[in-house]
């Protein structure tokens, strides 16, 4: 019995050495083969993608934003009845049912994409049926939340979200995250288990990037250059408005405009940049930089006379006519040249100054090569080598023989502007590195001096003659700003072989304002305007409109102020038309004393503006020497501090804007 | 308690001490465990919040797109264009007067 009992504890030991030799065994010496198992049964693998940067305007409105969407899929070995899933999801999503039973009835197929990017509701929809073999797959969407504006500088992305033109292929490296895949430990049900104090690795989200664009103004200038198309039944039209004294470029726009949100469906010659990839010859326009040059040169001065003739000049067997036939300027300054528009007036002065001094006049307002803004696709234009035959030195100085897109035109412009300085365009503002959250804004680039200050200031003075009186571009003022300019109208080269298309124009105009101290450079081009064609009637009407909402979206105070604008300054002007009228006799010096006293009993207590618009408190408040404040939002005044009645001596007044109690059945003006 | 007597508990309490060791232990772990499914539920609902405020922000960017906001102004509150006359110049200091 004894020995039965050792035989059965040493049977025992022998198998539990077994046992812990062979846990040894695993534990010391693994194989390859039970650590994959290992690995698939305790790890999972996790992807971390991360959100694409956002682009946001230059006061951070978003204009190209990254949401997460879902996109469905079927497991179709798993859906029983694929016909009624066919049916209800056809329903929803919008998709003929066919093709959707097709997917869904290969029992031998373990994944399909029913449909990519769905919105929030269609997704909670689709969930809440919980049908088995329909799946989710969280995906990341690009929005466009204001749609048409900017389409072709912000580009588009692809279905991986992988930026395909513009700004989003530009900054692919900074704007797209990196997708990141991670190994952590699960737990039965499939969940990560937190590891040294960490559940998962949060994956950086790509950078933001910052334009110099100004939503607003870009809005505008879009819709004054659809307007001008839709008018003028032209073929396509450009805009351009920089910042004159740093080239930020503030609006950039061309026709046709499209949805960016559905910018697959959108033809390629439409998703260009044409602001900065069409070239063409800018006409007229470009007499402004030639005399500019001219100038600089020091051979000519402002009222240095010309002799344009009868309206043309003959060169070998051509002509070069002024833009009218009844033009016959005979001897005018340099400053009429331009305010005039004199083809001949120019062509001489550029017969003057040679095929090697016009050339490098243009090349150094940048012309012929590329300025280098953040933009793919930026054309050089062309500006051919010198030397030219007589013909073409006339025809390149006044803006034919040479091509310039009128990104190139604005920059040129913003030269004068600004006193003589060639900054590198630029659209982007910042970019925010997505570790720190920090942003770093880039400066303004200089290139190069191109004419002094002298000579721009004699230029931009000489601009504005051309909005003057005898000027051609009247239609480009704007009431309470001196506005320096020069209209253009070229015509337009034939594509399909040589010379110029008849009775086809390109109508642009180029300049900036205020004219003594510029703040926005704004070019518009009108491409094949019918009917009427000058730069004057299709151009400069447009060059109007959009400089007037610049101003008045940037709070510039006008220089030229009418009378109908100003507020009167002097109160004793009232008080004595008052007393004047009560007594009959005019106010004397001596009677200044009284004078201040009534003053001061009309002006020392708050009047009741409740209920009032903006406008008539101006009315209201005529005359008080009271600084005013202005807060919140809304038509008309809510509260004011001081209350009505109350004393304002020596006291600021605050008012304070809310909605208006009633919406008023008659139309209003906003 | 005799001093012989607590010489003779000496063993259980070393292995009261030791299964209490273990016991604490394994009551940490269970905390971790417990604290990861909080962390993981929470990352869970901020990733969701994030998501959320996103959407919201592309809504609101999407209402004040000024091609909605301008036609909502027209068709909605009748409102026109503004006109040149009717502009009140400011400055920043406030109406613009006569220099």
């Amino acid at each position: 019995m004894k020995n039965r009992i050792l035989l059965l504890f040493f049977g025992f030991i022998f198998l539990w050495i077994l046992l812990i030799a062979r846990g040894a065994q695993l534990q010391l010496f693994p194989s390859e083969k039970l650590l994959s198992i290992k690995q698939r049964q305790f790890n999972k693998k996790i992807t971390l993608s991360s959100k694409r940067g956002d682009i946001l305007d230059r006061n951070n409105i978003e204009l190209a934003v990254s949401i997460n969407s879902f996109s469905l899929y079927a497991d179709p070995s798993l859906i029983d009845q694929p016909k009624t899933v066919a049916r209800k999801l056809s329903k929803v999503l919008k998709i003929s049912r066919k093709p959707l039973y097709k997917k869904l009835k290969q029992k031998k197929s373990r994944f399909k994409w029913i449909k990519r990017k769905l919105d929030q509701k269609t997704y909670e929809e689709i969930k809440s049926w919980k049908v088995r073999g329909l799946a989710f797959k969280k995906e990341p969407k690009r929005i466009y939340p204001n749609g048409r504006l900017l389409s072709q500088v912000l580009g588009l992305v692809g279905y991986e979200q992988q930026g395909l033109e513009g700004l989003e292929s530009r900054y692919e490296d900074h704007l797209s995250g990196n997708k990141k895949e991670v190994r952590v430990h699960k737990d039965a049900r499939g969940r990560p288990l937190l590891e040294n104090g960490h559940v998962f690795i949060s994956n950086p989200n790509g950078g933001d990037i910052q334009l110099t664009i100004d939503r607003d103004l870009q809005f505008t200038l879009q819709e004054e250059l659809n307007q001008a198309v839709h008018e003028h039944q032209a073929d396509r039209a450009y805009g351009v408005v920089l910042d004159a004294q740093t080239s930020e470029v503030l609006a950039i726009a061309s026709t046709p405009t499209y949805d960016n949100n559905r910018s697959l469906k959108v033809p390629s010659s439409h998703r260009r940049i044409h602001s900065i990839s069409d070239a063409f010859e800018p006409g007229s326009t470009l007499k402004t930089l030639f005399v500019a040059g001219a100038l600089q040169s020091g051979k000519y001065k402002p009222n240095t006379v010309i002799d344009a003739g009868d309206g043309y000049m003959q060169i070998g067997r051509r002509r070069i006519h002024e833009a009218d036939d009844h033009h016959k300027f005979g001897k005018i300054t340099v400053s009429e040249v331009l305010a005039r528009s004199s083809n001949v007036g120019v062509s001489r002065m550029g017969l003057d100054l040679g095929s090697k001094k016009v050339h490098e006049i243009l090349s150094s307002f940048g012309f012929g090569q590329e300025l280098g803004i953040e933009l793919p696709g930026e054309a050089k234009g062309i500006l051919h080598k010198p030397p030219y035959n007589k013909h073409l030195l006339a025809s390149i100085s006044f803006g034919h023989g040479v091509t310039a897109t009128p990104l190139q035109m604005a920059s040129a412009y913003s030269v004068i502007a600004n006193g003589g300085l060639l900054y590198r365009p630029r659209i982007v503002k910042a970019n925010r590195n997505p570790l720190t959250g920090e942003w770093t804004e880039s400066s303004p680039e200089l290139i190069r001096r191109v004419i002094d200050k002298k000579v721009a200031a004699q230029m931009r003075l000489m601009m504005t003659f051309v909005t003057g009186q005898l000027g051609t571009g009247q239609n480009a003022r704007v009431e309470g700003f001196p506005v320096s300019g020069k209209t253009g109208t070229a015509q337009k080269v034939n594509p399909e072989g040589g010379g110029y298309l008849d009775g086809a124009y390109i109508s642009s105009f180029a300049g900036f304002l205020p004219a003594n101290d510029p703040r926005f450079v704004i070019y518009i081009a009108i491409d094949y305007p019918k009917e009427e064609y000058y730069g004057s009637q299709v151009a400069a009407p447009v060059f109007s409109r959009v400089a007037k909402y610049a101003i008045r979206k940037f709070g510039l105070a006008p220089v030229l102020l009418s009378k109908k604008q100003v507020i009167e300054k002097d109160p004793f002007k009232k008080i004595k038309k008052k007393v004047s009228g009560k007594v009959g006799t005019d106010v004397e010096p001596d009677q200044m004393g009284d004078l201040i006293g009534e003053k001061s009993k009309i002006y020392s207590k708050m009047p009741n503006l409740n209920g009032k618009s903006l406008r008539e408190v101006i009315r209201s408040l005529q005359g008080y020497p009271n600084k005013v404040h202005i807060s919140g939002k809304g038509a008309v005044v809510v509260d004011t501090l001081p209350r009505s009645g109350k004393s304002i001596e020596g006291r600021p007044i605050t008012l304070i804007f809310g909605a208006q109690p009633k919406v008023p059945k008659n139309s209003q003006n906003f | 308690m005799s001093f012989k007597e607590s010489g003779q508990m000496k063993p259980l309490l070393s292995i009261f001490i030791f299964i209490m060791c273990l016991f604490t232990i394994v009551f940490f772990r269970m905390e971790s465990r417990r604290l990861g499914y909080t962390v993981l539920k929470m990352t869970h609902s901020a990733n969701q919040m994030k998501s959320q405020y996103q959407s919201e922000l592309v809504k609101l960017a999407r209402i004040n797109d000024p091609q909605n906001l301008q036609q909502y102004a027209m068709s909605t509150l009748t409102l026109k264009k503004a006109k040149q006359g009717q502009i009140i110049h400011m400055t920043e200091e406030g109406f613009a007067v006569s220099q």
